[in-house]
């Protein structure tokens, strides 16, 4: 069964364009996988619709790298 | 809302201002109309003596449909497309032609906006596709 870190990690890399290889915990989203802000408010709204849940505006302006990624989701779906 | 009204909201001005009016119903979709009379500067040379709207300016149509969307985030602000993705051109649209557009947000996060927006004349589809932008302030001198 596919972790929430997986999922994310394979809609980043489609998202991207890039291998599911280069997206590690600690890579910025922005200055390391070539993210711009509209990517970003993409990779939101899928994840948002792939784990059933709305981020609030302040969650995802938090957001730097992959990790925040997986730690906002986690706290999400916890409260599910 | 009428083009005077429409100009509180958008920045566009003419001769790029391609939106006559615009109404916003309760399940927050907009509906707009543009007529094309024929004289529209895009048309002098597409095509001589074959006149067709061009694909950027039905775009152009769509977008200023969709930001009306948004009406009251776009005072003091300019908007500036972020993408279009999955646009496909049905129909041509001509002189004599009143276009309308049916446009809804699908998603908004900060200042960028995603909406979907189709364009069809006389019921008949011409354009569709998923058009997102930016609003940025404006900071030109009044």
């Amino acid at each position: 069964m596919a972790t929430i870190q997986d999922k994310t990690k394979a809609l980043i890399a489609s998202k991207l364009k890039v291998s599911e290889s280069e997206i590690t915990p600690e890579k910025n989203l922005f200055n390391d996988l070539g993210a711009d802000s509209l990517d970003f408010v993409e990779i939101s709204m899928m994840l948002e619709r792939e784990f059933n849940v709305k981020f609030t505006e302040a969650d995802t302006a938090a957001v730097k790298t992959v990790e925040d990624l997986y730690h906002l989701l986690e706290n999400y779906t916890k409260k599910q | 809302m009428n083009r005077d009204e429409i100009k509180q909201y958008l920045p566009h001005r003419e001769p790029m201002l391609l939106v006559d009016e615009m109404t916003l119903d309760e399940n927050h979709v907009a509906h707009s109309k543009y007529h094309v009379t024929g004289e529209e500067f895009f048309l002098q040379g597409h095509f001589p003596g074959e006149p067709v709207v061009p694909g950027v300016i039905l775009c152009e149509i769509m977008a200023q449909s969709c930001a009306l969307l948004m009406k009251d985030d776009l005072i003091g602000k300019l908007t500036f497309y972020t993408g279009i993705d999955k646009v496909r051109f049905k129909n041509s649209v001509k002189p004599g032609d009143t276009v309308e557009v049916e446009a809804t947000l699908t998603y908004h996060r900060a200042n960028i906006y995603i909406c979907s927006a189709v364009l069809s004349v006389d019921g008949k589809m011409c354009v569709k596709g998923e058009l997102s932008f930016a609003l940025l302030p404006d900071t030109r001198t009044k």
